[in-house]
């Protein structure tokens, strides 16, 4: 039992269409899950893992944007977390200027 | 595009190596994407929500999921659910459309157009050709074989669309201009101005293309779910031959399941060999053979087009019964007049071996029965017993030698099988209903509707399109579903099937007993009105509800909230409604008792049987959407278990009653035991007169004397009696 939830597990972290809550849902309840549930599940996800391939296959084949747009879309998600992460330093670099300054004035 | 990404693509296309660069590409983008995608979900956006078909498609697995959760053992299908869900869509965009809101035009406009065939009839003219498609006629390619015991309803709705889209785009390559007319799962219709000529020998290489796609694609999707059961059924094997088990009760468990998952391997395995005409080691023709009929519009009138259909349809179902190496034919008079002689011929065949029958139970029946007609040649009729329990195959006997020809001839009765929602003499009105539907339908989609327009097209919309005095089917789903609580009530009128065949049967015979020089226009001057009957029957079944209903019991304010099928009818009512407000348990009790009652005496006629079923549903007003669909649907299923308890007891009672005929009062007293208070002996008849009515998860029979009792207790009985064991 303990073997197929870890599968199931496995399988929800790589499905990427399910909403975060849902996939919640469905670790809470899985382990009220009888055995024959449990393999029944196990095989609806991974009929959701082929789908999900298949649609990301067929949206790429289909539009010549999406892919760039996806691509774009995490850029832009990286350089946003980057930004942060700049101006987090800048603050920090600046209040530690501040201080030295503050010392500097009161020499 | 990043450095990153294109050397990851560069990577993975150096890592499999194949002839297709391009494919290679989109592998490697696909992978990368969805890599993308599990580190960050949110990037997607909206793109799921603004594609109705995956988000369906998603919503159909994400209720498949919910539905092992919630570990439901009344499990109602995901597709069925979803189903319902976008017939609910569909009646919110028509109040939208009332309500002067913006609305999906595109789909109420279409809906409008396909009213009464109305796409049909207003495209077809002088000159054009109109081609039948029809599914094999094999029981095990039925669809209701398909949907209940072999795939469900996901599976075989992708095998109709399937289908659909397979046989059009084959057309479309010999005619680009055909477009198709009507489809479900049992016919299509296409139609094309092109002459029929064009289509000659092209036809027979299109169907066979159709059957060899078809077929394939059906064989891909048996040999999925096999390999998917062998996997699922896989653990369990290894446990088994292991001998992991803490005790008894777990063995019994895992064998259970093992035979479970092996019955399903079996069944798919067998339905493919019969796919492929390779069952039992004997090869048959085999394939998804679909059969096709090509008839030529001779007029502008709607006597016309309906002609030209007929003639479309009977030449695709003569060939289906010739079971030829062809698969369909252009119509031919002489073709029709011909089936009709083979008919008579079959039945004169069968009438000099005897004319009689008898059942495993040693029932003998006069298979064809004179019918006194003033001034008529010797006119028969079929022994509706014998035509019921033949028709759905349930007569049991050793030599099966005799029962085929039997069941050849009712087959061939279909020929006159019509699908018009309508009775001929209505075709004028029904004309000028259709080029109304059209008017509205254009000005939706021009965005033209006055405020009237809206109301209009709202109110067609919303009420049924055989029985306008009920909901439409998007409605009933949507108000149905919003009740919280609501009796649900399903009525069945027995023996419509075997009316319908006792219909053709006569006015085949009136064909038969015309002068030979009128029998042609004497055939199709039958099928045009073939059916009407029927229809004419069902619709005094209708009104009837409607009058209980509204005038006896002061129901509903409008349109009766119900979902009308071909012989059955459900209600919808919501308590409160039921009640005047007041819920007392007892009172309420009382109240449904006398409502089942009054719809069961007002549609039991001399010419109408039905059967009475009633089932309970409580929402709580905090359930979601989904929830309250799926209570919804719950209801209706379990309503359509009792009608179906209900059927079984009428059959027991005829089946008493052909035991009182030959073995006299005591033999049926002494079987009767438990069911003594269903059934009671009037003269050379076992009779009953009962309702079945919801029980707490289960089933109670009421009679008419205010007596009742658990479904459970006299369910050994019935079986007993319905010959699951002999007699």
């Amino acid at each position: 039992m303990e073997e197929i939830q870890k599968e199931i597990t496995e399988l929800l972290g790589k499905i990427v269409f399910f909403e975060p809550e849902f996939k919640k849902e469905i670790l809470q309840k899985m382990p009220q899950l009888e055995e024959a549930r449990l393999y029944e599940l196990k095989r609806i996800l991974l009929e959701v893992q082929d789908w999900q391939t298949n649609f990301v296959k067929k949206k790429i084949a289909a539009d010549p944007n999406f892919y760039d747009m996806i691509m774009e879309a995490k850029h832009k998600a990286d350089r946003a977390i980057i930004e942060v992460y700049k101006q987090k330093f800048e603050d920090e670099d600046h209040k530690k200027m501040e201080i030295i300054l503050n010392k500097i004035r009161s020499l | 595009m990043g450095k990153d990404d294109k050397e990851l693509e560069k990577v993975n296309l150096d890592t499999e190596s194949s002839n297709n660069p391009e494919a290679d590409q989109n592998a490697a983008r696909t992978e990368r994407v969805l890599q993308v995608l599990k580190e960050d979900s949110n990037i997607l956006g909206d793109y799921i929500q603004n594609d109705a078909e995956a988000k369906r498609e998603l919503g159909v697995y994400q209720q498949e999921v919910r539905g092992i959760l919630e570990g439901s053992k009344e499990k109602i299908d995901a597709e069925i659910v979803d189903r319902a869900q976008r017939d609910i869509y569909f009646a919110d965009e028509v109040e939208k459309m009332a309500k002067g809101e913006e609305f999906n035009a595109p789909a109420l406009a279409g809906v409008l157009e396909r009213r009464m065939w109305g796409s049909f009839f207003n495209n077809l003219k002088k000159g054009d050709t109109v081609i039948s498609f029809l599914v094999p006629g094999a029981d095990f390619l039925s669809i209701k074989n398909l949907n209940d015991k072999i795939f469900g309803p996901q599976i075989t709705n992708r095998i109709i669309e399937q289908k659909r889209i397979v046989l059009e785009q084959k057309i479309k390559e010999v005619d680009p201009n055909a477009s198709l007319a009507r489809s479900d799962y049992n016919i299509e219709v296409i139609q094309t101005s092109k002459d029929p000529a064009v289509y000659n020998k092209q036809l027979e290489k299109v169907m066979t293309e159709v059957d060899r796609e078809i077929t394939k694609f059906i064989e891909v999707i048996i040999d999925k779910l096999i390999e998917k059961e062998r996997e699922s059924l896989e653990p369990f094997i290894i446990k088994r031959a292991e001998h992991q088990f803490i005790d008894k009760n777990a063995k019994k468990s895992n064998d259970e399941l093992i035979k479970k998952y092996e019955d399903n391997i079996n069944k798919w395995d067998q339905f493919k060999q019969e796919l492929l005409g390779t069952l039992n080691g004997k090869p048959t023709k085999g394939g998804f053979r679909m059969n096709y009929g090509l008839a030529v519009v001779e007029g502008n009138e709607a006597k016309d087009q309906l002609l030209a259909l007929n003639h479309s349809l009977q030449t695709s179902r003569v060939a289906r019964e010739k079971r030829g190496e062809i698969y369909g034919a252009e119509y031919s008079e002489n073709k029709n007049l011909q089936e009709v002689e083979n008919i008579k011929n079959l039945r004169d065949e069968i009438i000099k071996s005897g004319n009689k029958i008898t059942d495993l139970d040693g029932n003998e029946f006069t298979i064809f029965l004179p019918v006194p007609v003033e001034g008529a040649t010797n006119r028969y009729t079929l022994d509706r017993d014998l035509l019921r329990d033949v028709r759905k195959g349930k007569f049991k006997i050793v030599d099966k030698s005799l029962l085929e020809k039997v069941v050849l001839y009712i087959k061939r009765l279909n020929i006159l099988d019509a699908v018009k929602p309508f009775i001929y003499a209505e075709t004028k009105t029904v004309g000028e209903n259709i080029e109304r539907f059209h008017e509205l339908a254009e000005k939706i989609k021009n965005q033209e509707l006055s405020d009237e327009d809206r109301q209009k097209a709202a109110d067609i919309l919303r009420s049924d399109e055989k029985a306008p005095e009920y909901t439409s089917k998007s409605e009933f789903h949507k108000r149905a579903a919003a009740m919280e609580d609501a009796v649900y009530v399903s009525m069945d009128v027995l023996d419509l099937g075997v009316d319908l065949l006792l219909e053709y049967e006569s006015a085949l015979q009136d064909v038969e007993n015309a002068p030979s020089d009128k029998k042609l226009e004497k055939f199709n001057e039958v099928s045009l009105v073939a059916g009407d009957e029927t229809t004419k029957k069902l619709r005094e079944f209708r009104k009837e509800v409607v009058r209980v209903y509204k005038e006896e019991f002061g129901l509903g304010d409008g349109l009766v909230v119900g979902e009308v099928g071909g012989d059955e009818l459900t209600l919808a009512i919501d308590i409160k409604d039921l009640m005047k407000g007041e819920v007392d348990e007892k009172q309420k009790e009382e109240k449904l008792n006398k409502l089942l009652f009054a719809l069961k005496k007002a549609t039991n006629t001399r010419v109408i049987k039905t059967v009475v079923s009633e089932t309970e549903k409580h929402v709580s007003n905090e359930s979601d959407q989904h929830g309250r669909v799926e209570a919804h649907l719950k209801a209706i299923k379990r309503a359509e278990a009792g009608a179906s308890i209900a059927k079984d007891l009428e059959e027991a009672a005829r089946k008493l009653t052909r035991l009182l005929n030959r073995l006299g009062k005591e033999a049926v007293t002494e079987k009767l035991d438990g069911l003594r208070e269903v059934f009671m002996i009037e003269g050379n008849e076992v009779k009953s007169n009962f309702v079945i009515m919801d029980n707490d998860g289960g089933f109670k029979i009421a009679n008419g004397d205010d007596g009742e009792f658990n479904y459970n207790s006299i369910k050994k009985d019935l079986d007993a009696i319905l010959g699951k064991k002999e007699y």
